[in-house]
């Protein structure tokens, strides 16, 4: 009856309002200005595009994405796709992983000074690129450039980087990775020594590919929460010896959890596979995402947070480094995601934690213990 | 005539550098709220006595300040304006247009007018200025967001008044239920040197919409150096403050924070005492003794209603919460009448908002204060959220109404309405110890609160 009458006032209302609502200020009202997209794991321009040709900052202003974790594998010259997923295939030169870093890193940050984007270094800068500004947190996907010696850090904090993810797909001094077999017993001495370092120094650690037990070691280190930047969340974690890379990068819900408990985030990736299931089976690795499916991984991002909270899901694309294998491959197609979590009616609230807030706050978090 | 570029670049019809730093000196108080533009526009008429601006200007600020006893002098003020329109270009006659607008209580269409001028002059900060005003005098979040997405574009990070427009852009996103872009958008406006008191107030309000008043307070208190003195928004940055001590059930410190900024002598416009008789009114909901607080409160208030009533539907309904509060019943039943009799003389606008907002809560309100719970929550409760939001004012001051129905509901004994109002809330606001307790007075013990 209270609904009715409530609903009637409503009516006589609009009524009454809707010749002035008709003329008012904008004619196109309702058109929400689009949330800021913030994607927390990003290799646009390094691999299957020219770095100075890829249209990266116009696309980023194109598309209102205020920050991307521009993340560069430390490893690339040594790793190769396969028809299962992505394999070491030589060993590095003593001595050739840090000049090749520094290498790469002194193109992205022309690339940035060149086109005007705005380099992520203080809680500050975060702030100014949510206001409007187009940044790039500088990240590396793996610690390799480091070769061993933590002292190294600061080298490339000097050169900007805040965003470091531990292990990627080379043997190295740090610690294990979820697709080889475990050779340090989840992180080493020197790896545990990182997680110090870089709370120390003010950069975001990125636990992607590191498998359980390193995450459980990191969580019990490391003062700032932290990311798992990208991969998918099943029941069970993956096994080196599962049959595609895919299977092998997963994170379990126990560790997703975890991650979350102590105020960190996870990153979905833009995956895509070419027959995907229809439904999500929970503990039988299914990932229902297809290729430029962009409803179903905004459908994979809204099962995430009912998993682990909407306080700690995020976008990871991985956008080119799931090479052909993709949902999304550029920023319009990241914004298709979003709207598609608006047509799945989340709240305002939730989506603009999932687009862009969850990972502002790691990272300011992050960034604000950094000296 | 060619005139003078001001330095957003829009053209004014004055010649005089001296009336134009004037204008521009009050424009900048007018957007940070330190002293008052009346003697800067003083200036500004004097230098150049044939300019329209400045006394359109001077009209324009008593009107924002929403007191039916100002409407002369700004009818005045623009009557003489309009003598000099032949002179003035384009924009400041859409200026003196809007402000008839306004004069004649036409708040829906100033603010068309306003957005209109800024179609062609996105800087044109005085229309941004007062069009967002309006708009949230109106209740209209969705505007409040959308005029300055519009025209951020064209302005230069530069601009000093840059961070202005992004506290604007901070507080409209707030409205919006954007929160964490609008805190972190009104971060930003405060990184530089410019003192924002309206950035400050828009994550005021993130943090009292999602429930944090512990990390209110201490925002409140880190930035009190840019609001707490000489400042005309300290009385309402002051009630944000006392709504974290009041959110924290604090209610030694709430009082102590009226004392600091919203006592009688420190009031003095309506805008101030209704912040004033918001909170004694959400003190005494919790039990609070607030002594003679509400008789001082009216004694300063000329609430004669054949005056002083009408002119702003929300500022009505707290002169009427003022009235209930001091046990004035008498005087409140004719006030309300007073206010509901002449907004059905005014515009459609003003008559909807009368009879579907401001009309159901006066009369709920009072109901709450003669003990008829019941009737209280029938009449309050359409008015939640969107359903009240036309009344004007923001989510946060609205809330008022929420905060009465969860005391009409316990006084009811109406636990189950009560408890699904505050399930509805959690969906959005942290557990708090005001939340806790009006948990435990409805008889339910909140796990979630420490």
């Amino acid at each position: 009856m209270r609904a009715a009458r409530f609903d009637h006032q409503r009516r006589t209302l609009l009524r009454a309002l809707l010749p002035a609502l008709a003329l008012g200020p904008f004619a196109a009202r309702g058109a929400q200005p689009p949330v800021p997209i913030a994607d927390i794991h990003s290799h646009y321009g390094m691999i299957t595009r020219a770095m100075r040709r890829s249209g990266l900052a116009e696309d980023m202003r194109a598309q209102r994405i205020a920050l991307v974790a521009w993340s560069l594998p430390s490893d690339l010259r040594w790793i190769r796709g396969t028809a299962t997923g992505v394999e070491q295939f030589r060993e590095p030169e003593p001595g050739s992983l840090a000049p090749f870093f520094a290498e790469m890193l002194g193109r992205m940050r022309a690339y940035v000074a060149e086109n005007g984007l705005r380099t992520v270094l203080a809680a500050a800068d975060v702030d100014a690129c949510i206001a409007g500004e187009a940044g790039i947190v500088l990240a590396s996907e793996g610690a390799d450039f480091l070769e061993g010696r933590i002292e190294n850090l600061d080298a490339v904090h000097d050169q900007g980087l805040r965003h470091l993810q531990l292990v990627h797909y080379i043997g190295n001094p740090i610690g294990d990775f979820q697709t080889r077999p475990s050779t340090h017993g989840g992180l080493s001495e020197i790896g545990k020594r990182l997680v110090e370092a870089c709370n120390a120094k003010g950069i975001l650690i990125d636990l992607a590919h590191s498998p359980g037990a390193s995450i459980d070691q990191a969580l019990a280190i490391s003062k700032q929460p932290m990311v798992f930047s990208h991969g998918w969340v099943d029941q069970d974690e993956g096994r080196w010896q599962d049959a595609y890379g895919y299977l092998k990068r997963r994170l379990s819900l126990a560790h997703a959890r975890k991650i979350a408990a102590r105020g960190g985030v996870i990153g979905l990736w833009g995956l895509a596979r070419s027959q995907p299931p229809a439904e999500r089976a929970p503990g039988k690795g299914t990932w229902t995402v297809g290729h430029r499916d962009t409803t179903a991984y905004a459908r994979e991002l809204a099962h995430l947070v009912g998993w682990v909270g909407a306080d700690h899901v995020a976008i990871g694309s991985d956008i080119e480094g799931v090479g052909r294998s993709f949902s999304v491959n550029d920023y319009a197609q990241v914004r298709e995601v979003i709207e598609a979590l608006e047509t799945l009616k989340l709240p305002a609230s939730v989506i603009e934690k999932v687009a862009f807030a969850n990972y502002a706050r790691v990272l300011k978090a992050a960034l604000a213990t950094g000296r | 005539m060619s005139g003078l570029v001001d330095p957003r670049g829009n053209a004014t019809s004055t010649g005089s550098r001296t009336a134009l730093e004037a204008s521009e000196n009050a424009l900048w108080r007018m957007l940070s709220f330190y002293g008052v533009p009346l003697d800067d526009l003083d200036a500004a008429i004097a230098a150049d006595p044939s300019w329209l601006l400045p006394r359109v200007m001077k009209a324009g600020f008593l009107l924002n300040l929403t007191e039916p006893g100002l409407v002369a002098e700004a009818r005045a003020l623009l009557d003489a304006a309009e003598l000099l329109a032949a002179g003035a270009n384009e924009r400041e006659r859409g200026h003196l247009a809007a402000l008839r607008m306004v004069e004649r209580g036409d708040w829906q269409g100033a603010s068309r007018a306003w957005g209109e001028l800024l179609k062609s002059g996105p800087c044109d900060m005085l229309a941004l200025q007062w069009a967002l005003l309006f708009d949230f005098y109106r209740g209209d979040a969705e505007a409040l967001r959308e005029r300055v997405a519009a025209v951020l574009p064209a302005w230069s990070k530069d601009d000093p008044l840059h961070p202005y427009v992004l506290g604007h852009q901070a507080f409209g996103l707030e409205e919006s239920g954007r929160y964490a872009e609008a805190e972190m958008v009104g971060r930003h406006a405060l990184a530089g040197t410019a003192r924002v008191p309206w950035a400050i107030h828009a994550v005021a309000h993130v943090m009292e919409m999602q429930g944090r008043p512990d990390e209110g307070g201490v925002w409140m208190a880190a930035w009190r150096p840019f609001w707490g003195q000489g400042n005309g928004f300290a009385g309402h940055l002051g009630w944000h403050e006392a709504l974290f001590a009041l959110e924290s059930l604090d209610q030694a410190k709430a009082l102590e924070v009226f004392d600091l900024y919203l006592h009688a002598e420190a009031n003095e416009i309506t805008l101030q005492r209704i912040d004033a008789a918001s909170l004694l009114w959400r003190l005494q909901l919790l039990g609070a003794d607030v002594g003679q607080r509400w008789q001082r409160l009216l004694a300063g208030w000329a609430l004669d209603e054949t005056i002083a009533a009408g002119g702003s539907a929300f500022n009505d309904v707290h002169a009427l919460i003022a009235l209930l509060g001091a046990g004035e019943r008498d005087a409140a039943t004719r006030w309300m009448s007073a206010a509901l009799a002449h907004a059905e003389r005014g515009g459609p606008w003003t008559r909807a908002v009368a009879r579907e907002v401001a009309g159901p809560l006066m009369h709920g309100l009072s109901a709450f204060a003669d003990g008829r719970f019941g009737d209280a929550m029938r009449l309050l409760g359409p008015l939640r959220g969107a359903g009240g939001a036309h009344l004007g004012g923001s989510h946060a001051q609205r809330d008022v109404v929420d905060q009465t129905l969860l005391a009409a509901a316990t006084k009811a004994s109406d636990a189950a309405a009560g408890r699904a109002l505050l399930d509805e809330r959690a969906r959005t606001r942290r557990s708090t110890p005001l939340s806790g307790w009006w948990a435990e007075q409805l008889g339910r013990r909140d796990d979630a609160t420490p």
